[in-house]
């Protein structure tokens, strides 16, 4: 793989999209991820929920005595200075996990809701950002060109028998990397304008 | 073509029963892509080892006329249909029998409601010279779960991530593939391949979004005390359960009044060290990992 090919993959995948190659053409990669169907926003696989009530994983201990949270890379994973025991409890104070005490204290045997013993959070189900409760794979299929004599494109040729989504070029116009997005079908000229990558980001969110 | 003849060993140069567990996970991985490619799907590779392991396109007439082999440049040559392009977001798990079992993990996170992730379960040593898949779209797989064994996910281990399914089966002196009494040959090889070429995903997207979601929803809502919890607690976390589904604005809001309960209820460091936590995992989701 070419490093101009490269370098422009890496902006993708720092800007949260995943990468997929084809060992048949160099130029044409996929950009994916896996979004809410309400908002657009990414879906998150790693991230946990409580399987009980759909409150975040906030990633902290609680107290079991003093109640105080504190922070799972900082805590001994034991005990509170107050000598309390730490769990990794739900913090929905309505969460049934909360409410029933002795549901409460068997979770707490396996180290709270959120400890991965427990059995008690489950996958992301609902938008990190909206709360939506759908998620699809958002994909768009890439025609990638780098050049530093932007002028002498030849956009037509590059549409040619190309049947995916976008063709994305990029220039070095006066040290400063710039942009085009063009959907195949449309492309008649050369005269679209020039973008900055953040604005080819937005235009494929 | 018949099931003998697929999939193909694409590397003459090594049989796949070569290779054992350490050092197959590429291996395994090519051998699918090969096998796609040969039916004319185009095949990506992830840049980054993600949850995804291939992504597999190819056009077919939305009427059904393109064959298995065929992927079509122009309108359908039999209806002149315009032809659809289709996606499959491919992931695969590859198992050498034990007893004739295919033994295999789902966890909560390999369950994505989008009808176009597909399951490939790759038998590489189905028999000495013999390799079978498995092919089956997350919605069908799901649908099949909630016909014929709708406490699937119910156990603890599914949300652990260590729920192994040991149904899967492959009867030699049959020569057919069974899930516990139930046939399983219509998802081996081609017919597999031939279900997934099936454009009704990519063409009614929403609404088969919303269908695998309510699959999900049945299968995954439901808890199983098992050996690690009292009983008492099935009926009083399933009752729980089965409460109407949230609106997202009620999810929305409940988890703000959350956020602003750990604020007002944590010092700066902690509240910000969750919030880096946060940052830490969503970038796992793209940066890759490792999978099983």
């Amino acid at each position: 793989m070419n490093r101009n090919l490269k370098s422009i993959q890496y902006a993708f995948i720092a800007n949260g999209f995943q990468v997929f190659n084809s060992d048949n053409d160099d130029n044409c990669f996929i950009l994916s991820r896996l979004v809410c169907f309400d908002c657009g926003e990414p879906w998150y696989t790693n991230l946990t929920e409580c399987f009980l009530c759909k409150t975040i994983n906030p990633y902290l201990f609680r107290c079991s005595s003093c109640g105080k949270y504190q922070s799972i890379t900082k805590s001994n994973n034991a005990s509170c200075s107050c000598g309390g025991k730490l769990y990794m409890m739900c913090p929905n104070q309505n969460c049934i996990s909360n409410k029933n005490i002795n549901l409460l204290n068997e979770i707490n045997n396996y180290g709270g809701v959120f400890n991965k013993n427990s059995g008690m959070q489950i996958s992301q189900q609902y938008c990190y950002n909206c709360g939506g409760h759908l998620h699809f794979y958002k994909t768009y299929k890439l025609k990638f060109m780098a050049t530093n004599n932007p002028e002498k494109i030849n956009l037509l040729e590059l549409s040619y028998n190309f049947d995916g989504d976008y063709i994305l070029i990029r220039a070095d116009i006066k040290s400063e990397m710039k942009y085009k997005l063009l959907k195949p079908i449309a492309v008649k000229s050369n005269n679209e304008k020039w973008n900055t990558f953040q604005e080819i980001l937005k235009e494929l969110s | 073509m018949s099931n003998t003849l697929y999939p193909i060993n694409p590397f003459p140069d090594i049989s796949p029963t070569d290779f054992n567990k350490l050092n197959k996970k590429n291996v395994t991985e090519d051998f699918v892509e090969e096998n796609f490619k040969e039916l004319k799907w185009e095949v990506y590779k992830p840049f980054n080892d993600t949850g995804i392991d291939r992504i597999a396109i190819k056009f077919v007439c939305p009427n059904g006329h393109t064959k298995i082999n065929e992927t079509i440049k122009g309108n359908c040559p039999i209806c002149k249909s315009k032809p659809v392009r289709i996606i499959r977001y491919i992931q695969v798990k590859t198992r050498e029998l034990k007893n004739d079992i295919f033994g295999f993990t789902i966890k909560s996170k390999d369950v994505r409601i989008d009808p176009r992730h597909t399951f490939v379960l790759y038998s590489d040593k189905t028999n000495n010279n013999q390799q079978d898949f498995l092919i089956i779209s997350i919605k069908e797989l799901l649908s099949f779960f909630y016909d014929n064994c709708p406490g699937v996910f119910a156990s603890l281990s599914f949300r652990k991530g260590n729920n192994k399914l040991n149904s899967l089966k492959y009867k030699s002196d049959l020569n057919k593939w069974f899930w516990g009494q139930k046939d399983w040959e219509k998802y081996r090889n081609q017919n597999g391949m031939t279900l997934i070429q099936n454009s009704e995903f990519d063409l009614n997207i929403d609404k088969n979004i919303k269908e695998t979601r309510e699959l999900s929803d049945k299968l995954i809502y439901k808890f199983s005390a098992g050996r690690s919890y009292n009983p008492c607690f099935e009926d009083i976390i399933n009752n729980n359960l089965a409460l109407p589904k949230p609106s997202k604005e009620i999810i929305y809001k409940s988890r703000q009044k959350i956020k602003t309960y750990l604020k007002d209820n944590c010092d700066n460091g902690t509240y910000n060290s969750m919030e880096k936590y946060f940052e830490y995992i969503k970038q796992k989701e793209n940066l890759g990992e490792e999978d099983e």
